[in-house]
């Protein structure tokens, strides 16, 4: 179907080249006559100035001064320059080695002073790196966060998503769990779809990297994270377009990130080495009840399971007579599992990178080897990377690029989060106290094999890390080839081939011994055994022509026409066997062969994009800007409504517009100087959300077993029209600079709203489907943004940056079927409804714990029983709020209790620069966030014999005790542990997020160019009321399992000690 | 330049101050909801008992018997705590032995978890010395709690205003109280026995031959009374009897006017199951409490005890129930034996295997309006083929015989006839099976003049092998005592 399409559009697509390159060249002949009376107009007016150190006040020799292409002088000694320009409305350009570039408007001005300040990295003369190329973040129109990575010489262990983690304002980065190269769940300005993807699109190095992972993880909780195969070090600068991505078109509508790797600056061969170890240090244990509470809870709990107290008593753990109870020394302990599953670890990176060339090639090469150990006993990861970019010069006009990247990760991994056999921390943490990890005799006496499950049908968390087996062996290839042809001196035609290769082999085992047994359908699993390899193969094609030109050094103007191709095929192939003979036998082949379950998927999708796009500037003070792309995609349902319709395909039209003017540079703000940059930028876009499923629109089948008669069933119902998601974007920003360009300031407001928004409905139930796939939500972002880097202290031997990012966004679901929903996963009831931000909790409210049966019945409240039934709370149960006052408690009481989106978040950073040394700080804060604890609702529901936390001590007993923790009853009868703000709380954070301190050591040797010792600590404090391990955690890439703590593996605090030699 | 430095350090030290304050603000936060900040929760029993004044007695007593140590251990205790007051009358020989005051303490723990409120179930509870007492609403037997729902980390504490006895059971007031009449107590201890019982036994071989087990001497059984084990455990403290012992005199009286319905052999024999016959029917498994006894009460064995409330000299409340000590509990014979029902159908063995020809029938009778199920044996071809019924004790008396045989599969009338003791005994004459005879047939009346401990009873088909003469039917067979 694109196939055929793909005929027509490069049909349309090369008329409408045709008709911009005859327009480029009709244009280049106009210039050509008007640029020769600018050239003479050029030197009409000499300006004079000298420019001065500014942490010094002493003069800066070696500055080039520039205006336009035309005119340039360097100051000599004494700061001095003298430069023809052709009148004093333009502006000046300085550059020199280690400083902030500068733009100084003359303001007819003829003799200036300009004082220069050391490179910061941070103000709007900054060039960024975008689609097209990298240009002075000055003169954008969009809303463009820059981060300057330069090879992450401090972070070594850190993912990119990580690293961008207070960087930007409006990127949220939300770290995963603890586990080595997890990475983290990017949004960029809220939520903007349900269902759909909300990370960004990523480009690196200009091709598109498919940052999701296809298909789930045979351990539970894993996330095979693909940011995690670029490695950090490889990384030069990254930006973040926030607006305006319509280029991007159907893929556009959560914004753009764009990687640029390392590449030779210079052609002298320079060689960096670095080594690195990190420690990393137990997370802080959860305050568990040890095993006299632990014992006194059993009891209790098994009283109120209607067990007799003689029963009670005759139980193993109740006799404690060493000598008749044969099982005394097994089930008389105080064992803190915790201390079993938990561990310090050390990490290890080692990294090399050579860059150089010539004048016919430069080339970066690197190669890395890290290993990672969690602080999860059995959790590692050895990732061996390498990388190599080169630019060649082929002739005068060509030139080409090509960028390789290879990464291999090997990592032994578990189960992670709510899962009661198999996930060593969680199991670790229900874990009876009263049993040890080893087997031992009537006589006391330990044996070093492990123990098996226990009375309680626990599994043994020790043989969860020990004897059981899980792996990860990952790897992608990404490449590309870039050629550029220059077509004349404005026209440059450019070709880019890519591809990227994924394949991800996992292999699991679960012995019998020491691990409950699963339940299957038709049989009981005790050992456990799987395999699956994942592949996703993408190949990419971006074609382009670009026209630039300079006009009368007034006019610029850049356009470009060009098309973009993906094709995307991945496949999924797992088996799972069960019940191997012995735990020795650990392949999957030797499970029983009845049992074994084989499955998979093949997936394959392509997307094509034809884009326009094209920018003016005037004066450098005024900017427009207007791009579009037409996208096809197999995704599309053939009977979309929107979009423009060619021969029966949808394609969907992405329009944008953007303006900017720097009021600062013109009369309007008179001779102030001391206002470096004050500029407006307003976009308007429209970008679109792919992600709405590969086969959505076409009738599935799925094969089905009823009775042992196998068959093909429908799996859902088609919708012909299903089509992308349309996000429409505004944003109105100011970009301020000032004190010498030492403060640069933006604030951005915007809004987006999505349209056309994936939504399930709700069909007859005599289609036998409950619900279909349909564009019919919409929903609304609108925020405020702002971020402000400033040059506090500039001294020659001290230097103090500061930096700060603040970001607010509110959602709201402006459509949805039937005005409201509710969603239920990971033991949370979510809503969403017309009118309401989305994901907000929706749960009971409650009021304390009965002290008393006279409390609880003159309260006069009953909870529905599952059978449609009535009882009535008692002493102890909890008092839950009874919102409609009909003394009924039941789901019409459900009220909303928060969202998981942050009030506002975002950070402060601050680099001291003290001689030799420099003190990097950065804290990243959220705030008003609501968090679902889930692993408490699990630690104190009080409802079964799993160890408990040490707060479940504080339980109600007994008639007229006072406390808020309601009563030990097996099984929750009442429905005391239903969802409700007894596990909502507060997960607003300050923490700590980076602390560097990094030192030059002064080498005399001439072969050792530079050398710097870096001392880092990760996470280091963090300020939170939250009572889990960590506020931080993402248990899914979906809006929905946002602010839910599953319980995955905590983020931990890591002090890495480092040195950096370059030669 | 100076100056400078020294405000940022000021400003560091003071970020640094801020941020120490806020780690030691918010560190509290996690370990506010976990610490257990109750004062109540942060002690065991004992030490809340022993922290309070006026159960010092009873601390005191914990520490004694060593039930100090239970009390704070991390079992669940219910601990019902007699006040001071309570505790100076308390009997000497219970101080004086360390047994008995352990047994009386214990006597106020249980394991069970009561929390008293108006509604509390009135119920049994098993306390820590194996006795149950009874609960109700603040209260338990008759003490009454004076301060009630205290709790600690391990349970909860009421006191109460007197203490709890820890009573005998009916069988250690009925074996061992001195107040208790002596014979029929010798007689009752006179039935221990060694009992067959394989569950504790040592396997040391198999028998080749059979394939059945060989146990080591001394394993195989269990020294057991019959009394306990084939009336009720009189020693059971989660059950709730009532037991009649007679004085020496109508324990005497009795066995004379029961002697001659248990003739054997010997007079030892006959003195045995005459005893055995009549303290079986003394013990019922149902609390009868004095003032709720019944004029009649009925044994597990069927027999009718009539009670004469003036003759009960004794009634002595224990821990499981009530023992009245009678001076004399005469039971005329007539309510004494029952009417025996045999079943047909539930036959012991038969004289041949005719099993292929031999059904069990689920019918209905039309006249008597019951579903019955019979047995027929059709075609069997053996002369006297007979079914054997094996009855217990059966005492030396007249009885009546009858049966239902409903003859619904052949016109032809045949006879059958039951055997008393073997298959053709005389004692009873053939009788005709008249076709579709839905009622009861008498078949005569037969004295017996011995007592049996087992007797055999056979249904025995005609002296023929034609198969229209010899059927076999019968729904029961009916033994109707003519005394």
């Amino acid at each position: 179907m694109i196939h055929s399409n793909l005929k027509y559009f490069s049909k349309a697509s090369a008329l409408l080249l045709l008709v911009l390159i005859g327009q480029a060249t009709l244009a280049q002949q106009k210039q050509s006559v008007k640029q020769k009376p600018g050239k003479v107009a050029a030197q009409k007016v000499t300006v004079k100035g000298v420019v001065t150190n500014h942490s010094n006040g002493k003069p800066l020799a070696g500055i080039t001064v520039s205006y336009g292409e035309i005119a340039a002088d360097l100051t000599d000694e004494k700061g001095i320059f003298s430069i023809n320009v052709p009148g004093l409305d333009v502006e000046l350009h300085l550059k020199g080695e280690g400083f902030e570039p500068r733009q100084v408007a003359l303001k007819g001005r003829s003799d200036l002073s300009i004082a220069m300040i050391s490179e910061t990295g941070k103000s709007f003369q900054q060039n960024v790196m975008l689609q097209h190329g990298s240009t002075p973040l000055r003169n954008n129109t969009a809303s463009i966060g820059a981060v300057s990575v330069n090879g992450n010489w401090n972070r070594p262990f850190e993912s990119i998503d990580d690293l961008l983690q207070g960087q930007v304002a409006g990127l949220q980065s939300i770290r995963r769990s603890g586990a080595a190269s997890k990475g983290a769940n990017l949004m960029l300005r809220g939520q903007n779809s349900l269902y759909g993807t909300n990370m960004p699109l990523v480009i690196v190095d200009g091709m598109l990297f498919d940052p999701a992972d296809y298909g789930n993880s045979l351990m539970g909780g894993n996330y095979t994270n693909p940011l995690s195969l670029i490695n950090s070090q490889d990384i030069d600068n990254v930006s973040v377009i926030k607006d305006a991505s319509s280029e991007y078109g159907a893929k556009g509508a959560n914004g753009a990130i764009i990687i640029t790797t390392g590449r030779a600056k210079r052609q002298a061969t320079s060689i960096d080495f670095g080594v690195y170890g990190s420690y990393n240090q137990m997370p802080e244990q959860l305050p568990m009840m040890n095993a006299a509470d632990y014992r006194t809870y059993l009891g209790e709990i098994l009283q109120s399971k209607g067990m007799g107290i003689a029963t009670i008593a005759a139980m193993p753990y109740m006799r404690d007579d060493s000598l008749t109870n044969r099982e005394y020394y097994k089930y008389h302990n105080n064992t803190n599992w915790q201390d079993k599953v938990l561990r310090n670890s050390i990490n290890k990176n080692y990294f090399l990178k050579v860059t150089g060339g010539d004048n016919i090639a430069t080339y970066a090469l690197s190669i890395g080897f890290s290993n990672m150990e969690g602080v999860l006993k059995s959790n590692d990861l050895t990732k061996y990377n390498t990388r190599f970019n080169a630019a060649f010069n082929f002739s005068k006009r060509l030139t080409g690029q090509a960028n390789l990247g290879f990464t291999y990760n090997e990592q032994n991994l578990r189960s992670q989060g709510i899962d009661a056999k198999t996930s060593p921390l969680f199991v670790a943490l229900t874990k009876s106290p009263l049993l040890i990890a080893n087997e031992v005799n009537e006589k006391g006496i330990f044996s070093p094999n492990l123990g098996d499950t226990d009375i309680f049908g626990v599994s043994n968390p020790s043989v969860l890390i020990e004897k059981a087996q899980g792996g990860s062996k990952n790897y992608r290839f990404a490449g590309s080839y870039t050629f550029n042809y220059d077509l004349a001196k404005s026209l440059k035609a450019s070709a880019m081939i890519g591809v990227f290769y994924d394949k991800n082999r996992e292999n699991i085992f679960t012995p019998r011994k020491g691990v409950a047994d699963d339940t299957l359908s038709n049989a009981i699993a005790d050992s456990r055994l799987g395999t699956q390899v994942r592949r996703l193969f993408s190949t990419y094609f971006d074609a382009k022509l670009e026209y630039d030109k300079t006009i009368n050094n007034d006019h610029h103007v850049a356009s470009r026409i060009g098309l973009r191709y993906q094709q995307n095929a991945a496949e999924q192939d797992y088996t799972l066997g069960y019940n191997s003979a012995t735990d020795e036998l650990i392949s999957v082949q030797n499970g029983v062969g009845a049992l074994r379950q084989t499955g998979g998927g093949i997936n394959e999708w392509n997307w094509m994009n034809s884009y326009f796009s094209t920018e003016y500037g005037f004066k450098e003070r005024v900017f427009l800007t207007f791009s579009a792309a037409m996208d096809g995609s197999s995704r599309f349902g053939p009977n979309a409504k929107a979009g423009l319709g060619i021969s029966g395909v949808r394609y969907a039209f992405m329009p944008s517009l953007g303006a900017a003017w720097i009021i600062s540079s013109g009369s309007a703000f008179g001779n102030a100087a001391s206002i470096d940059l004050f500029k407006l930028r307003a976009t308007l876009s429209r970008s679109g959300n792919d992600d709405i499923g590969n086969y959505t629109a076409r009738q599935t089948y799925t094969s089905q077993n009823f009775l042992g008669m196998q068959g093909l069933v429908r799996s859902g119902i088609p919708n012909p029209s299903i089509q992308w998601e349309t996000s429409t974007k505004a944003n109105v920003g100011v970009d301020v600079a000032f004190w010498n360009d030492r403060v640069a300031m933006s604030l951005d407001l915007y809004s987006s709203k999505t349209t056309d928004m994936l939504v399930y409905e709700k069909v007859l139930s005599g289609s036998g489907f409950e619900n279909v796939l349909t564009n019919g939500g919409a929903m609304k972002n609108s925020g405020f943004e702002a971020m402000v880097n400033m040059r506090a202290i500039n001294r020659s031997a001290l230097k103090w940056d500061l930096g700060f990012t603040y970001a607010t966004n509110r959602n709201k679901i402006l459509r949805v079927p039937n005005d409201q929903f509710l969603t239920n996963t990971h033991g949370a009831t979510i809503i969403t409804q017309n009118g309401a931000s989305a994901n907000v909790f929706f749960g009971y409210k409650t009021n304390g714990v009965f002290a008393s049966s006279t409390q609880a019945v003159a309260s006069g409240l009953k909870t529905k029983n599952a059978d449609g039934s009535y009882s009535n709370f008692q002493a102890g149960d909890l008092q839950f709020v009874d919102l409609n006052g009909d003394r009924i408690i039941d789901e019409k009481d459900m009220q909303q209790l928060g969202s998981a989106a942050p009030r506002f978040h975002g950070s402060f950073s601050s680099k001291l620069s003290l001689t030799r040394f420099t003190i990097d700080a950065l804290f990243t804060f959220s705030q008003g966030n609501e968090i679902f604890n889930q692993l408490r609702y699990y630690l104190e529901s009080a409802s079964g014999t799993e160890n408990q936390l040490k707060s479940v001590v504080s339980r109600w007993r007994t008639e007229g005790q006072v406390t808020n923790m309601p009563k030990a009853s097996f099984g929750d009868p009442r429905g005391n542990n239903r969802f409700s703000d007894r596990w909502i709380e507060d997960g607003s954070y300050l923490r700590l997020r980076n602390l560097t301190i990094s030192y030059d050591l002064a080498f005399r040797e001439k072969f050792v160019k530079n050398a710097s010792v870096y001392l880092t600590g990760n996470n280091l404090l963090t300020f939170t009321k939250y009572m889990g391990y960590d506020p931080e955690f993402s248990a899914g890439n979906a809006g929905f399992a946002q602010g839910i703590d599953a319980g995955l593996d905590p983020l931990f605090r890591a002090v890495t000690m480092g040195i950096r030699i370059g030669l | 330049m100076n100056s400078m430095k020294y405000k940022r350090k000021l400003q560091l030290g003071a970020l640094l101050g801020a941020i120490i304050l806020m780690s030691l603000g918010c560190k509290k936060m996690t370990e506010e909801h976990n610490a257990v900040e109750d004062p109540m929760l942060q002690k065991n029993l004992f030490e809340v008992i022993s922290q309070n004044q006026s159960l010092s007695s009873f601390a005191k007593y914990l520490v004694e018997t060593g039930l100090d140590k239970t009390l704070a251990s991390s079992k669940s205790y219910t601990v019902f705590a007699p006040s001071n007051e309570s505790l100076i009358l308390l009997d000497a020989s219970i101080k004086g032995s360390p047994v008995k005051l352990k047994q009386f303490i214990a006597n106020h723990i249980t394991e069970e978890l009561v929390s008293y409120t108006s509604s509390t179930p009135k119920k049994r509870i098993r306390m820590l010395n194996g006795k149950f007492n009874s609960i109700a609403p603040f209260s338990i037997e008759s003490a009454v709690a004076s301060q009630s729902n205290q709790y600690a980390s391990n349970g909860i504490l009421h006191t109460i205003n007197m203490s709890v006895n820890a009573l005998e059971n009916c069988w250690e007031f009925i074996a061992s109280n001195a107040s208790a009449p002596v014979k029929q107590r010798n007689f009752l201890q006179s039935l221990f026995r060694n009992i067959f019982d394989p569950t504790t036994a040592t396997v040391i071989g198999i028998n080749p031959t059979t394939g059945d087990p060989i146990y080591q001497k001394g394993t195989d059984s269990v020294f057991a009374n019959m009394f306990l084990r084939n009336v009720h455990d009189l020693r059971d403290e989660s059950k709730q009897f009532t037991a009649f012992i007679l004085a020496d005199g109508g324990w005497d009286a009795e066995q004379a006017a029961y002697s001659k319905y248990f003739a054997t052999g010997t007079a030892d024999s006959t003195a045995f199951a005459t005893a055995w016959n009549i303290v079986r029917d003394f013990a019922v498994d149902t609390l009868y409490t004095p003032s709720g006894l019944p004029d009649t009460v009925v044994s597990k064995f069927g027999a009718k005890l009539p009670i004469n409330k003036n003759a009960i000299v004794a009634s002595i409340k224990t821990s499981n129930g009530y023992v009245y000590v009678m001076s004399a509990l005469p039971v005329a014979p007539a309510l004494r034996f029952t009417t025996r029902v045999i079943e047909a159908e539930k036959y012991a063995a038969s004289s041949v295997d005719r099993r292929s020809v031999t059904y069990f029938r689920d019918r209905y009778n039309d006249l008597s309006k019951n579903f019955y199920s019979d047995v027929l044996v059709l075609n069997h071809g053996v002369a006297m083929f007979n079914l054997r019924y094996d009855q217990a004790e059966i005492p030396a008396i007249k009885y009546k015989a009858y049966w239902v045989a409903v003859n619904d599969f052949q016109t032809a009338t045949f006879t059958q006839k039951l055997g008393v003791g073997s298959p053709d005994a005389l004692l009873l004459p053939y009788v005709n099976v008249v076709a579709n005879t839905k009622g009861e047939v008498y078949l005569g009346e037969f004295t017996l003049t011995r007592y049996s401990p087992v007797l055999s009873f056979y249904l025995t088909a005609a002296n023929s092998t034609a198969n229209a003469a010899n059927p076999l039917v019968c729904d029961y067979i009916k033994l109707v005592p003519s005394l």
